[in-house]
């Protein structure tokens, strides 16, 4: 027996035990690493991305990996961010645009969550979809600040106190931070009762809600959140690139967020990166792919389904293990995405194939 | 107290469960049988919230608030599944943390803002946990994921889950189902300490010596009904328990 | 009246094409549990096919709509076998992010092979002769041929899961697929061709629709989303609430556009759905509410 374990007065979550703040301080050791490396201007303009990609993945964690919600909203909520900050910024600072992008995502995410709250997952995911054609359609016709067709250009680089980003390094060392923000945010939701909660949300919610977790505020919560970064995600790359179009928001990036978070790993809250970074990087290293790239990304996920359950993030892990010498855990079969409910009448409890 | 009053459940025209009324007194071990498709796990669902019902039911004085899971618990009602429910994702002690019934700080304000104090109850938690664990003998396997355990502990471990926060009442489907003689005696014997330390039990089951170990007193139902309710020695003596057992085969 | 009617007839049109997509989607639906987000691009490529066909090899429009639609069948089942049956019994978002999967990659296959300009199909009526005259309103021609295919095959579809054998197997493997099995329904066969047959009939919606618009790779998501819609509202289960609500959506979205607004009509259908679900999950029509997803 491990020592830990027949210590009863230390017994504790394992999750407790993961080292994340350790985690985050290598990832932002590799990050700024990398940033003091790269030197062209494209180089700059990936890792911007790869944050960006980041937090919007990290959004989806929280609405999917932890909350089990499938939606199809980030990309909507991207847009309604970056919409949001382009707005607030014409007359405000850039904090404010952020700010102003955070309030109006939660806001909307929260009025759309309760407005279909008693619809169960298949009709939410729906939803979901209708409302990210619905936001695009506003999007396009909501000129009141925008040109025709929902363009914008003119959004100024951040600035935080008289302190203006607007070189490469300055601008991707900025959205570094960001992301590690997030990234932090997601850890300490991690470290903390609303973990357990969310997955045993996710998995049997009705067994959940027997158990006294108050799951239907739960999912809320993690829609909203997840929304909220979702929109910060959008007033950064806003900032970043100077203009928007609508045809950065569709629906059609909801689900390469999907594949960010698949891929990665559903399970993991590195899962993101990895994820982002796949998407970010891939295509430029193969070039010839990038032709292809629709065609790839399709087969990846449907080949990430079937052999990789646990995607990049278990990759790593099995590495990880076998340097270390450790033998399968019983985890190691479990398909994090077996979202079943519980069958409690008659006590039959397989999920239909 | 468990005081339950004319309890129905319907099932698109069927009555599955038909006004059954019985008590369950501070302290006592009531045992609940009867032939399969009698309406036990669907009685104990419309307890639990989990379907709609009709009737009255009363823990300690409070009426129990019909298809409100999360309220019900907070009553003080706890339960078991058929087959072990638990989440297979999470850790044992993280298994039996989720039905605590200490949840303050257990939301984003814990997580993001008050932390200290979040941390405080917590090992506050944990330690509840770790001594709920101790009473079914799982204690070592606290930090264990709960996905490698065998279906005996998996039933503990449910036990143990319904155990933390002292419910007032505890209510068990079937906890013996699947479980080889040793295990039973076993969680006979497990179950026969809880009651003596205080918790009142209401058990599902099918196998008659362990019903009889632990219940002070037997309800027996068929097709919804209750037909007999009494002593063990009284009510299996029955002539209409006895065609109704006898009569389904 | 002079709008009035080529609205109708626009609307019940649209409505068609969204109904016939709708069946095509819960007809997996029903025989498998999945939710198939492939399903609108199975009417762009049956539309591409035809545009191939047409255009690259001169053949006749009858002709391309048939290899459409064949090809789409034999597509569809290779789905089924790729996206599919690998991931037969893990849990159900597993196989629906497949079919995403799938879409996707149809979606980049269309435009590598075809290219990524718009084209068009042509229409079956010469081109002088397009539109008839009824109580003084021009209608298009193509919109009366999409209307009376649409009845035709709603009524044989009814008919084939009434009647026949391969609809009860279809209906004994929705209730219960392992009864199903039991009972000696050959699942494997079944799937392969409920899935054959959805990607058909939305090859059908493809081709009977893109003589009115420009044949690109976004010409089947725009209806996929109406038909989740039409289904949703229909209570995902009863074939006559399905075509029913089909054909309210696309009339909600013609008059909307005709006496509301032309701009936002697009999401009148959608805003509609949102009032439905939040309202009554079950959809107007009841049936089952529980998808699996």
């Amino acid at each position: 027996m491990p020592g830990s374990s027949t210590d009863a007065a230390l017994a504790r979550p394992p999750i407790y035990r993961r080292q994340q703040y350790l985690g985050l301080l290598g990832v932002g050791l590799i990050s700024f690493g990398l940033l003091s490396i790269v030197q062209s201007k494209f180089a700059y303009g990936l890792m911007q991305q790869w944050a960006i990609f980041s937090i919007l993945g990290l959004g989806f964690y929280l609405v999917f990996g932890l909350g089990g919600q499938f939606a199809f909203s980030q990309g909507a909520f991207f847009g309604l961010g970056a919409y949001s900050s382009a707005w607030a910024t014409r007359n405000l600072s850039f904090l404010w645009g952020v700010g102003a992008a955070i309030i109006i995502g939660c806001l909307v995410a929260l009025v759309f969550a309760i407005i279909v709250f008693r619809a169960d997952h298949f009709y939410f995911a729906i939803g979901t979809m209708a409302f990210s054609f619905i936001a695009i359609v506003v999007f396009r016709e909501f000129t009141a600040f925008s040109r025709a067709s929902g363009e914008v250009v003119g959004i100024p680089k951040p600035q935080i106190a008289n302190h203006a980003f607007n070189t490469d390094y300055k601008l991707s060392a900025l959205l570094i931070v960001f992301m590690l923000l997030a990234l932090l945010l997601v850890i300490l939701v991690e470290r903390s009762p609303l973990r357990r909660e969310a997955l045993a949300l996710n998995h049997h919610s009705q067994v959940a809600s027997t158990l006294g977790i108050p799951t239907g505020k739960l999912r809320l919560l993690m829609f909203v959140l997840g929304s909220g970064f979702a929109a910060v995600a959008g007033a950064l790359q806003a900032h970043r690139t100077g203009s928007l179009s609508t045809e950065q928001f569709s629906v059609q990036l909801s689900i390469d967020i999907f594949l960010i978070l698949l891929l990665g790993g559903i399970g993991s809250i590195y899962g993101p990166l990895l994820g982002a970074a796949f998407v970010v990087w891939a295509p430029e290293q193969m070039r010839f792919i990038a032709n292809y790239r629709g065609i790839i990304y399709g087969a990846v996920l449907i080949i990430v389904m079937i052999l990789f359950p646990k995607g990049l993030v278990g990759i790593f892990e099995a590495l990880w293990r076998l340097i270390r010498g450790k033998r399968k855990t019983p985890e190691d079969g479990l398909d994090p995405l077996a979202f079943d409910e519980a069958a409690i009448d008659g006590g039959a409890n397989a999920a239909r194939p | 107290m468990l005081r339950a009053h004319e309890v129905s459940v319907h099932f698109g025209g069927v009555r599955a469960v038909d006004r059954v009324s019985l008590d369950v007194p501070d302290g006592a071990a009531v045992g609940l049988v009867g032939p399969n498709g009698s309406g036990k796990s669907t009685f104990l669902n419309a307890l639990t919230g989990v379907v709609p019902a009709t009737g009255r039911v009363e823990i300690d004085g409070h009426t129990l608030p019909f298809g409100k899971p999360r309220a019900i618990r907070q009553c003080g009602l706890a339960r078991t599944f058929q087959t072990p429910q638990n989440f297979t994702e999470l850790s044992c002690i993280e298994n039996v943390l989720l039905s605590d019934s200490d949840r303050r700080l257990t939301g984003l304000g814990g997580s993001w803002v008050l932390r200290p104090a979040m941390w405080r109850h917590e090992r506050q938690r944990w330690k509840r946990a770790i001594e709920t664990l101790d009473r079914v003998g799982l204690a070592p396997l606290a930090e264990h994921s709960s996905a490698g355990l065998s279906y005996g502990q998996q039933r503990l471990l449910e036990l143990a889950r319904g155990l933390i926060g002292e419910p007032s009442l505890l209510m068990l489907d079937e906890p013996s189902a699947g479980l080889n003689a040793t295990e039973t005696v076993r969680l006979a014997e497990i179950l026969k300490q809880v009651h003596a330390q205080g918790t009142s039990l209401l058990v599902v089951d099918h196998k008659i010596d362990f019903i009889d170990s632990l219940c002070d007193q037997i309800v027996v139902l068929q097709l919804g009904q209750v037909i007999a309710s009494g002593s063990p020695d009284a009510v299996w003596r029955d002539p209409q328990v006895v065609e109704a057992y006898l009569g389904e085969a | 009246m002079e709008k009035f009617m080529p609205l109708l007839m626009t609307g019940i049109a649209q409505g068609s094409i969204i109904a016939i997509t709708a069946l095509g989607f819960l007809l997996i639906y029903k025989a498998t549990g999945v939710v198939n987000f492939a399903q609108g691009d199975f009417s762009t490529l049956g539309a591409y096919v035809a545009v191939w066909a047409t255009t690259k090899h001169g053949w006749s429009l009858p002709t391309a709509w048939i290899l459409a639609i064949v090809v789409l069948f034999i597509i569809g089942a290779l789905i089924e076998r790729i996206a599919y049956a690998p991931l037969r019994g893990r849990s159900v978002h597993v196989v629906v992010i497949s079919t995403l999967g799938a879409a996707l990659i149809i979606q980049a296959a269309i435009v590598r092979w075809m290219g990524p300009l718009p084209y068009s199909l042509r229409s079956p009526f010469p081109v002088r002769e397009q539109t008839v005259t009824w109580f003084g309103a021009r209608i298009p021609k193509q919109n009366l041929l999409i209307i009376g295919a649409t009845i035709v095959c709603v009524v044989l579809l009814i008919l084939l899961f009434q009647k026949t054998q391969f609809g009860r197997q279809v209906r004994a493997l929705a209730s219960d697929r392992q009864v199903a099995q039991l009972q000696g329904v050959r699942t494997t066969w079944m799937s392969m061709l409920t899935f054959g047959m959805s990607a058909a009939l939305s090859a059908f919606a493809g081709v009977l629709i893109a003589p009115t618009r420009s044949v690109t790779v976004e010409l089947g998501f725009g209806v996929m989303l109406y038909a989740f819609a039409a289904a949703i509202l229909g209570g995902m289960g009863n074939l006559v609430g399905v075509v029913v609500a089909a054909l309210a959506i696309g009339l909600v979205r013609q008059f909307g556009a005709g006496y509301i607004s032309s701009t936002y009509a697009e999401i009148f259908p959608f805003l509609l759905m949102l009032v439905v679900i939040a309202a009554k999950p079950q959809g107007l029509f009841g049936g089952e509410s529980r998808a699996r997803l």
